[in-house]
């Protein structure tokens, strides 16, 4: 079953569009990278995805989920980097809008310790975010992405600023969390070997739209092209 | 534990703002106060006059005779003693009514001079203004 | 040093010492509140730019001769917190240009007007009362201190319950809008929130000195502290004792109340760094 279906997207900020005719399917338990230039549209896809924008023309289609039902890893800005919180504030903070009472329930805590646990880094809970490593610091986002969703992950470049061990580690854990728990990933890269490596589908924004298994890609000539660039 | 510190607190600050209404018939010596005690302590006889009516207050400060340029009594003089912030650019005028003539007489302009009197009020067509009925000058 | 313990509790008997001291308490709590997420979002020189507002804002009332001049404060200040917020959100006038055009736009007014209108012989002390703040808090009617409570304990209020949502939008606020949070509301009730505290504050430190009651007590809690409870209960606490000390060091020492608060905010940043600094090098 398709969870995400895209049609005839046009993205783009205030009637100018980005991209065009972008098509593509998200199944269940697939691993989507969604690569391209700078500036050929992938954050504002991304946004359009999260419905934080609106599309221009084309239609999403979502299948049994919502549109915050996908679990949403952002590039981390500097202001978090040295952000005096609890691993376990931050983790906590994706369940921010679902309750008027200030104080979190007994359950949500349990998921939030469930997510920290998946990702091996329960020992951090109570540690300090700006003192954790990049790639700490990236899991105990996931951790909190996983929370908004337990069946689509959408991560922004989750391995921008890691250096190698972490970025293998990174591309490891996300593996697992797509095959052991079946969960869909929509990964932004700008790693495109990387990208071949991992996905099940490719998307390519740019001058023209790409959309295809990663064999497909791996063969084509924009694929040749952009790795002689 | 904090909100009920929280709370405690607040309760103890209403209870005791509720207990600390200013009595009338009260001596007040307000030339035991520093400077900027005083000077906010003329701005509250002005402020909140009805709280200190009738009590008996004992004031130094600058005595001036002033004159009123608009409002009531325009263009009259009235007599005061004048308090001066510590930067001396902001004043707040106690007025002062004397009774006993030479006591007025015994004054100069502008001399410092502690005065003893009762806080009262009078009414100027439905406007009620605060003085310091002088009874004794030392 | 009894002595001094005499003249407080001489002070102490007059009832709108009391009160200008619970006004500061609840003014310093609500400022550090607010501070952590004004410091942590880059935002604070939004604190300078309303008081600076509210200072025009002070000076048109006293031209209308306005009695309970602090609605009209209120109401003014408040608009330019959400016409400032509503600039940020379209680039044409980005945010800190819009602020500086406000601010030192009302600085400006407020000053002209008040020497054009000149409404009192006091222009000069009136200028610096708002400016500096140095004994505004002990001068306050009833009514201005009955309001300034019930704000503040509103403020407190709402910033109890919307804890979490500050959170999220202060930490991520792309994450936030993702999960569905309506980050412009949150950021607009923030904008209100701030505005309320500035006109409050300025009875306590003056217009010029607000943003020093904001940011010290968040600066020193993010010193020494490693998860955002602790940092905003830490900046509370101490925002309150520095204010109390400030507030009694002045009555006895008859210093301007607002410079005094300042100086000891200032002291306490100092003692927090070294200690900071002297915890990471054991």
């Amino acid at each position: 079953m398709n969870l995400i279906n895209v049609q005839n997207l046009d993205i783009g900020y205030e009637g100018q569009i980005i991209a065009h005719n972008i098509n593509f399917k998200l199944e269940e338990q697939d691993y989507l990278c969604i690569v391209g230039e700078n500036g050929s549209g992938k954050s504002t896809l991304v946004k359009t995805l999260l419905h934080l924008l609106k599309p221009i023309s084309g239609t999403i289609e979502l299948n049994g989920i919502k549109g915050s039902d996908i679990g949403y890893l952002p590039q981390q800005s500097t202001i978090q980097k040295n952000f005096p919180a609890k691993v376990f504030e931050v983790v906590l903070s994706a369940f921010a809008n679902q309750s008027l009472w200030p104080f979190y329930s007994k359950e949500q805590k349990l998921k939030a310790l469930n997510a920290l646990e998946k990702l091996d880094i329960t020992h951090l809970k109570d540690k300090s975010f700006k003192s954790l490593s990049g790639g700490q610091q990236q899991r105990v986002l996931l951790s909190r992405a996983l929370l908004a969703s337990r069946s689509i992950l959408l991560l922004d470049e989750p391995v921008n600023g890691l250096d190698a061990k972490a970025t293998h580690n990174m591309y490891k854990l996300i593996e697992k969390l797509n095959k052991e728990d079946g969960i869909s990933i929509m990964m932004i890269s700008h790693d495109l070997d990387s990208a071949v490596k991992q996905a099940k589908h490719i998307l390519y924004l740019g001058k023209k739209v790409f959309y295809g298994n990663v064999d497909e890609f791996a063969n084509s000539k924009l694929y040749q092209y952009l790795q002689g660039m | 534990m904090l909100k009920s510190v929280f709370s405690k607190f607040i309760l103890a600050s209403v209870l005791l703002t509720c207990s600390l209404n200013a009595s009338s018939n009260e001596y007040i010596d307000l030339t035991k106060l520093n400077n900027i005690m005083l000077y906010s302590f003329a701005s509250q006889l002005a402020l909140d006059g009805e709280s200190y009516l009738n009590s008996t207050i004992k004031v130094r400060g600058k005595f001036e005779r002033i004159k009123a340029d608009e409002g009531i009594g325009a263009n009259e003089y009235y007599y005061a003693i004048s308090i001066y912030d510590t930067t001396m650019c902001c004043v707040q005028v106690i007025e002062l009514q004397f009774s006993n003539s030479n006591l007025l007489n015994s004054i100069k302009n502008n001399d410092i001079i502690t005065v003893e009197g009762i806080y009262s009020k009078q009414d100027f067509d439905g406007l009620e203004l605060f003085y310091l009925q002088v009874t004794k000058l030392m | 040093m009894l002595q001094i313990f005499d003249q407080i509790i001489l002070y102490l008997q007059y009832p709108f010492v009391i009160y200008a001291i619970v006004v500061a308490v609840l003014i310093s709590l609500c400022s550090a509140l607010l501070g952590v997420t004004l410091v942590l979002k880059q935002f604070s020189f939004i604190g300078d730019g309303l008081s600076h507002v509210a200072f025009g804002a002070m000076a048109l009332a006293a031209v209308f001769s306005l009695t309970n001049s602090m609605i009209f404060i209120l109401a003014c200040t408040i608009l330019c917190a959400v016409l400032i917020l509503q600039s940020s959100q379209n680039s044409s006038i980005r945010g800190d240009a819009a602020i500086a055009m406000l601010s030192v736009g009302s600085l400006a007014l407020g000053y002209f007007l008040m020497n054009i209108f000149a409404t009192g012989p006091n222009i000069a002390g009136d200028v610096c009362a708002t400016l500096f703040g140095s004994s505004a808090i002990l001068t306050l009617s009833k009514f201005d201190m009955y309001l300034s409570i019930a704000l503040s304990i509103l403020v407190i209020f709402c910033y109890i319950c919307l804890y979490h949502k500050i959170f999220a939008i202060t930490f991520d606020e792309n994450f936030a809008k993702a999960t569905g949070l309506s980050v412009k509301f949150y950021n607009l009730a923030l904008a209100i929130i701030v505005a309320i505290i500035i006109v409050l504050a300025m009875n306590l430190v003056g217009s010029l000195l607000i943003s020093a009651l904001v940011i010290f007590p968040a600066l020193c809690a993010m010193r020494i502290c490693n998860s955002f409870l602790n940092v905003t209960i830490v900046s509370c606490i101490l925002s309150i004792i520095c204010s109390l000390i400030g507030i009694f060091a002045s009555i006895i020492y008859s210093t301007p109340v607002g410079a005094t608060i300042v100086m000891v905010d200032i002291v306490a940043f100092i003692i927090f760094y070294i200690i900071s600094y002297v915890k990471v090098r054991i």
